[in-house]
């Protein structure tokens, strides 16, 4: 049971990443390949503050939301500049300079050493230290998510994203900023994404720049597209299947010499045929 | 929409099926036995970046773990290993230790290689009361960190206090640092000035930021309070050889110490012959003469095939499992009890040498001096 637990604790993180993704991908049509940078802000940001300055994790939560946010506007401002597949390889681009800066700026993120000792949430002498309170703690965490992606995709606002991302020119056209609406959801986005990352850090305790590289950011566009975009079940379902999946794995009893190889190769397998069979993802409405 | 239902409704389904599948394999996992084979779970990277180091570590503990089998097990049984690819980073370490802690219910997990998955999967192993053994991490982060981690690998941060041993046995009383403001030569220095001030001696120090390259103005500082020694302490050889030259250049023949990074580098060494001649360094590094480290190189050609590499690390792995045989035969397959037995290893001859672990879960020695001679670095013997 506390193996389910923490799964279910890392389906949430990822839930939250891939709801946050998918505003962005989903609903403006932008492939963005830098999800892990924003993720990675929030678990440093978190972490600095609450080992450093002894900072409580709900602030410590809103202070890394800010920061994330605050690049995000900086970064989309940038980005914005780009369309199509330029615009993607410029966020890879974005995601290996936040990466970079983890890993070399060591008076503050400690370099590759990484950051350990991360204390778990607690709030009013209530404190989230075993693992099922946490589940807890995330789940409320990805509803609120989850409620306010729904809100903004059915708001007029949402409507204006998905018209966006049908055709950009037209809606420009009606007279919209099609700018500022993207870098709106973007900021929104990257916010999301550091409570991932402060909910992340303060669960495994431990964050180093590994975690937060070019890779990490596919997977979580693999979770949001195979879920389906632009469909905030999906990003959840997704984040599902892509967390479990691999843990299923473990169970499958290939030989032990060959065990954690093939896991790698089947879990490849397996999404190669749902892309195949899927492409418009579990949920989802269009394709990419 | 309407006709995805359907289709909507197979992927629940499939997703049902991984899920409930998930649950049935977790259901039929073993619960400790007093009888069978003994499941020890081990954590290393298999996929990635870090299986250069993973794969060959599987291997030397598939080596030990057949030789400890066919003379007989641990009272009769035999150990089975539990592999969990950690990946080296943390959230993967965290996965595979769950796995191992809640599904597997080892007592004992054998890893991680790198530090990340070991700092991760610390409070896992705690929550589990399973203990939590590490031939590979020597980050300084892991020490005293829990009662029930331990490793057979030194920190970095105990060539430190080899190096204060040394300068105190040379009969120097003040020694100066010029230090790099990093993590690892900062551990480096703690570690020397805790163990130099308990002996009787006195440490003085410059820091320097990274990139920095006029380090004379510092130099003339410690010079001029007169210490019998200069140790230069950075991150990479680099900065050390720079720092060395200016030295000579301001016509200063202090006795050196240099951490692992240059005396560990032939290159350096060699092409800057002059400058560290006689310099003194700590290098956890391999015996070639100890019985038990030949015995291991050559069962693993026979077996594999091939050389063994990184034999640094070769042999505190395959110290491992002769531990983890000892421990249980000691005390019984008990998380909790082998963590505290951990802590009462002392001298125990192995194939990386003589292993004691300390109250903090940390290898007491590891690190073997060596002075810089003629472009070369050698054992040092007093």
């Amino acid at each position: 049971m506390p193996y389910v637990i923490h799964l279910l604790i890392m389906v949430s993180i990822y839930s939250i990443l891939a709801l946050s993704l998918n505003l962005v991908v989903g609903f403006t049509g932008l492939v963005f390949v830098a999800a892990a940078a924003f993720f990675g802000i929030g678990a440093y940001v978190t972490a600095i503050v609450m080992t450093s300055f002894g900072f409580n994790f709900f602030l410590a939560c809103i202070v890394g939301a800010l920061f994330s946010a605050l690049i995000a506007f900086a970064i989309g401002a940038v980005l914005s500049k780009f369309r199509g597949d330029y615009y993607t390889l410029a966020s890879v681009g974005f995601n290996i300079i936040i990466y970079s800066v983890f890993l070399n700026w060591q008076t503050v993120t400690r370099g590759p050493l990484g950051i350990p000792g991360i204390p778990r949430p607690s709030i009013f002498g209530l404190s989230f230290s075993d693992n099922f309170s946490f589940l807890i703690l995330a789940s409320l965490l990805v509803i609120l998510v989850f409620l306010a992606c729904r809100f903004i995709e059915q708001s007029s606002f949402g409507r204006v994203l998905r018209a966006i991302r049908e055709d950009e020119k037209a809606v420009s056209v009606f007279g919209y900023e099609v700018l500022y609406f993207k870098l709106a959801t973007f900021v929104v986005a990257a916010a999301f994404s550091a409570f991932a990352g402060s909910l992340y850090a303060s669960y495994i305790t431990f964050i180093d720049p590994s975690t937060f590289f070019v890779n990490e950011s596919i997977f979580i566009l693999a979770v949001v597209i195979l879920g389906g975009l632009a469909s905030n079940r999906g990003a959840v379902l997704g984040a599902a299947v892509l967390v479990l999946l691999p843990e299923a794995l473990r169970f499958v009893g290939f030989p032990p010499d060959i065990a954690a190889q093939m896991r790698q190769v089947v879990y490849g397998l397996l999404l190669v045929i749902l892309m195949m069979y899927r492409p418009q993802g579990l949920m989802g409405e269009y394709k990419l | 929409m309407e006709d995805n239902k359907p289709k909507i409704l197979s992927w629940v389904i499939l997703l049902a099926v991984i899920i409930v599948g998930g649950f049935f394999f977790a259901r039929t996992a073993k619960a400790p036995e007093v009888a069978g084979p003994i499941s020890l779970g081990v954590i290393l990277p298999l996929t990635g970046d870090g299986a250069v180091y993973g794969e060959p570590a599987l291997n030397v503990y598939q080596l030990a773990v057949d030789e400890i089998n066919k003379s007989g097990g641990v009272g009769g049984r035999d150990l089975v290993l539990v592999v969990e690819d950690g990946k080296c980073n943390g959230k993967d370490g965290a996965n595979a230790a769950q796995k191992l802690v809640n599904v597997d219910k080892v007592q004992i997990i054998i890893g991680g290689i790198c530090s990340s998955e070991s700092l991760a999967a610390v409070p896992i192993a705690e929550a589990g009361k399973v203990a939590l053994f590490s031939p590979g991490a020597s980050s300084p982060d892991l020490t005293g960190r829990s009662p029930y981690f331990f490793r057979d690998y030194p920190s970095d941060a105990s060539q430190g206090r080899v190096l204060a041993e040394l300068a105190y046995k040379k009969g120097w009383r003040t020694v100066a640092f010029i230090q790099e403001s990093l993590d690892y030569p900062l551990g480096i220095f703690k570690a020397f000035d805790a163990r130099f001030s308990e002996l009787g001696g006195k440490t003085v120090k410059e820091e320097f930021p990274t990139g920095a390259s006029d380090f004379r103005s510092s130099i003339a500082k410690l010079q001029s309070q007169k210490p019998d020694a200069l140790f230069v302490d950075t991150q990479a050889p680099a900065a050390s050889v720079r720092i060395a030259k200016q030295v000579k250049e301001l016509k200063w023949n202090p006795p050196l110490l240099v951490a692992d990074i240059v005396v560990g580098d032939p290159k350096t060494v060699s092409e800057n012959k002059a400058l560290f001649e006689g310099a003194f360094g700590a290098e956890f590094g391999v015996d070639p003469n100890n019985p038990k480290f030949q015995h291991l190189l050559e069962s693993y050609k026979q077996k594999y095939n091939a050389e063994l590499p990184y034999q640094a690390y070769g042999q505190t792995e395959y110290d491992a499992l002769y531990l983890v045989k000892e421990g249980i035969a000691a005390v019984g397959l008990d998380g909790q009890k082998l963590a505290a037995w951990s802590r009462t290893i002392k001298d125990w001859d192995g194939a990386s040498g003589q292993v004691t672990i300390e109250a903090t879960g940390d290898r007491a020695s590891g690190h073997v001096l060596k002075i810089v001679k003629d472009g070369k670095t050698e054992l040092y013997t007093e």
